[in-house]
Parts: C-alpha cells; structure tokens; sequence
C-alpha cells in the first residue's frame, strides 16, 4: 500500500502547476511538520511564542524582549532533543550501530557535539522522509569510531535529505541546538549554518534558540541584498552590530609588500560588509584554489599591482553577493 | 582504518574517495578550518591525478557527481571535469554560482571569473 501511495505521491508532485496537485504539496509539508513536532513533543511548549508564516521581511527570525531588536516577538527552538546537546562521552557509546563491537575511543567535547548534530540531523531528515514515503530506508550502515559515525550519519542525513527533495521540493532547515553550544566557534556555526539557509531559503521561517539572541545582528546583516559601492563606502563611518570594516584589498599582504598605509586605509579601500559574509570572504582568500593555479587567492596575489588586488577584491564582494554587479 | 593506495582503487573507488573529500571539504570551509581544507585540497588533487592517468582520462567518472545533492561535490566535479566537458562543467559553475548557495556560490562565481579572464587554463 505503501508503495502504491508514495508512487501517487510523486505522480502528484510532478505536476505542481496543477492547483490540486500543490495543494495536497502542501498538505504533505504540513504532515511533516506536524511529524517533527510530534518527534520533539516532550520538549514542545505551546506556549512559546512562534514567528507567524508570512513574515514580510522574509526568513528573518525575530525575538520578544531582545533589546538589540526592539522587542520582537520571540521564537524559542525545541528542534534538538536536550538529551542530544551535552558535550560528553556518554553519546560516543549510544549510536545505532549494526553490529558488535566497542565504540573506539571517548569523543572529545567538539566531537561529541558534531555527533550530537549528526546523528539528530539523520534522525530528523529519516523520519521526514519516512512520513511521507513508509517505506524508505537509508543504505548506509553505521561504522565503529566516533569519526566513521560521524560521517555515516551524515551520509544517512544527505540521502534522506535528497529523497525528501524529491518527494516534497522543500529543504531541511538546519538543526539548532536548544542549549548554547560549549565553545565559540560551535555557537558561530550555528549562527552561520542559520543565516545560509536563510539566504538560501529565502521567504522561509525557521524556528529560533534564545542563546542564538546575541548572533542576530550577524544574521540579519547576512540577509542583506548587494548594495552599492558608494552605500558600502559610506557605512563605514557608521559602525554597526553584525557588520565589520573590510579592506577591498587585503590590508596585512599589502603592508607586508610595503604598500603605504596611506593607502591601504584609504577610504576607497574599506567597506563595511556583513560580518559573516567578512569571514566568509576572508576563508576564501585563504584556501587554496585550483583556479589559482594551485595557490590560494593571497599566494596569487603576492607580487601583484595595486590594480590587480583592487579587481580580485571587487570581484570577491560581487561574488559574494555583498556588492552589486 | 587505513586507506588503500590510489593505485590500488577502482575508478568507481576514487570517485567514492573524491566524493568524501569534498563533503569533509564542506565542512572545513563552513568553519573557515583552513588547515584542514588545504590538506584535504591536495587529497583530491591526488585523486584527479590518479583518474587523470587511468586509460582514457577516466575523470570523465566524476560527471555522475553533477547531479550530487552538496554544491561543493558539484563544484569539485565540474572544475576537475572542465577540460573534459566545458561547457556541461561551466553550467555547473553558473548554476551554483546563481544558487545563494554559500560559500561555494562565492568561490564558483570567482572560478568563474579565472576563467573568464584568462587566468584558469583546465588542463
């Protein structure tokens, strides 16, 4: 039976111009979203306040009482189980592995937590997907070290989010822990993962954390559209939370190949950007880039002009959609 | 677990391995883990290098990865794949590049522009 509705499914998904067809879309969606509060229940309040649908600003999640925001209502996630977030080795032991044999080794907090992750992410998407097709199951097994886990469930999480894809046209939203994450850099990835998707999924809601409060200026100001040379000049004389000042051309090569300061803090050279789109910029110059033959942008860019590193930086912001074409 | 020598894989082996590759690349670039990408940038160079080599230029075996649900798989294949198909790779390119899909919408675009200015030779 199963079969036979998951193959009327997609031949109802195939057509989604047809009124009909995408209103029972829609319903799907919706069961998959009433499927994912059931999985989470124990953890559901109803009376935390939710974003409405529709949020004119688009994708942009809003909070009650933030001072930072002026007094939005607030949303609060319930979208990781409690008992998935607690940096430790009690969660290296408790996959659903096949198989016998120990878990090689306690994880390290980081690990314990990209295991957290993992393992929800493939939980979440496997019982999405199951709502809609009964039937499926992923092909991958579970492996023995905390790593291997790591990354089947991830594996497990992609092919159960690309069959959801398929049955439904929408993409998972990412998860957010309802605790704060133990380090820094945990809680920025977070924070980061959530302004991409918004970026991504642009129209969408997705349900908040209140420890995510502080990170909202960066991701507000990662939903900015591309702007203007002229506006990106000019916003740097009015500093702002979720924003930084960006050299176009890179300021520590260029001081270290003897570029005078003078002109390396010209006003021509700096922009104030989103503070996420900054790092992200930042990483890219540093990765290596077989479009630079091998070297990263910053290796290519030693020995270079001023007029060279002034193109590669205009072209990075463009790309990056932080300034207009 | 230790892997198996390049030479020793099957091309459909490698092409599991580049697969792998990215998606940890994925990850690196997300966290801006530099350290690890540039390790892991040499990894895969080592597999296009192994494919390359095999009779008949058999990174023609990463144009299944096109349709892969991860843009940086997709990115991967179609820079590793563009002296083989230029212009199949190049909608790969355009179409992340147009997707919002960060960071590889940024760093397709930017391949994009190498290559349009001349500067990226696919070889």
């Amino acid at each position: 039976m199963s079969n036979e509705m998951s193959a009327a499914t997609e031949r109802l998904l195939r057509d989604s111009a047809d009124v009909a067809a995408l209103r029972h879309k829609l319903a799907l969606i919706n069961i998959a979203a009433q499927h994912r509060l059931a999985w989470y229940r124990s953890h559901y309040s109803p009376d935390q306040p939710r974003v409405p649908a529709g949020n004119p600003r688009g994708g942009q999640w809003t909070s009650e009482g933030n001072t930072e925001s002026g007094g939005r209502p607030q949303t609060m996630s319930d979208v990781t189980p409690d008992n998935l977030w607690k940096p430790g080795a009690q969660y290296a032991g408790r996959g659903p592995r096949r198989g016998s044999g120990r878990i090689g080794g306690e994880a390290e907090p980081g690990q314990a937590a990209r295991l957290a992750i993992a393992r929800a992410r493939a939980a979440d998407a496997t019982a999405r997907v199951r709502a809609l097709d009964p039937d499926w199951r992923p092909g991958a097994g579970i492996e023995e070290s905390i790593e291997a886990q790591i990354r089947a469930y991830e594996a497990q999480a992609e092919e159960a989010e690309a069959r959801l894809r398929e049955l439904a046209g929408f993409e998972l939203p990412p998860i957010i822990p309802k605790e704060r994450p133990a380090t820094k850099q945990e809680q920025h990835a977070v924070a980061r993962e959530l302004a991409r998707w918004l970026v991504k999924n642009h129209g969408q809601v997705i349900e908040g954390a209140a420890w995510l409060l502080e990170f909202e200026p960066s991701i507000e100001a990662y939903l900015d559209p591309p702007k203007t040379l002229e506006e990106l000049h000019q916003a740097v004389s009015n500093p702002k939370p979720g924003y930084e000042i960006h050299h176009i051309v890179e300021q520590t090569p260029a001081e270290n190949e003897k570029f005078p300061r003078t002109m390396i803090d010209a006003p021509d050279n700096l922009v104030r950007i989103p503070k996420f789109k900054h790092w992200e910029i930042n990483g890219w110059y540093g990765q290596p880039n077989k479009a630079f033959g091998g070297a990263s942008p910053r290796e290519y860019l030693r020995g270079k002009a001023w007029d060279e590193r002034i193109r590669i930086g205009l072209y990075a912001l463009i790309k990056h959609e932080v300034l207009k074409p | 677990m230790k892997q198996a020598p390049l030479s020793e894989m099957t091309v459909e082996q490698l092409v599991d391995r580049f697969t792998a590759i990215a998606l940890e690349q994925d990850r690196a670039v997300r966290i801006d883990d530099n350290t690890k990408f540039k390790r892991l940038f040499w990894q895969m160079e080592a597999v296009e290098e192994e494919l390359k080599g095999r009779e008949g230029d058999q990174r023609r075996a990463l144009l299944r990865l096109y349709h892969h649900p991860r843009a940086q798989v997709r990115m991967k294949a179609a820079i590793a794949t563009l002296a083989l198909e230029p212009k199949a790779a190049r909608q790969v390119l355009e179409s992340i590049s147009d997707s919002h899909d960060f960071p590889q919408a940024g760093d397709a675009g930017m391949t994009l522009v190498m290559l349009d200015r001349g500067i990226f030779k696919p070889s």
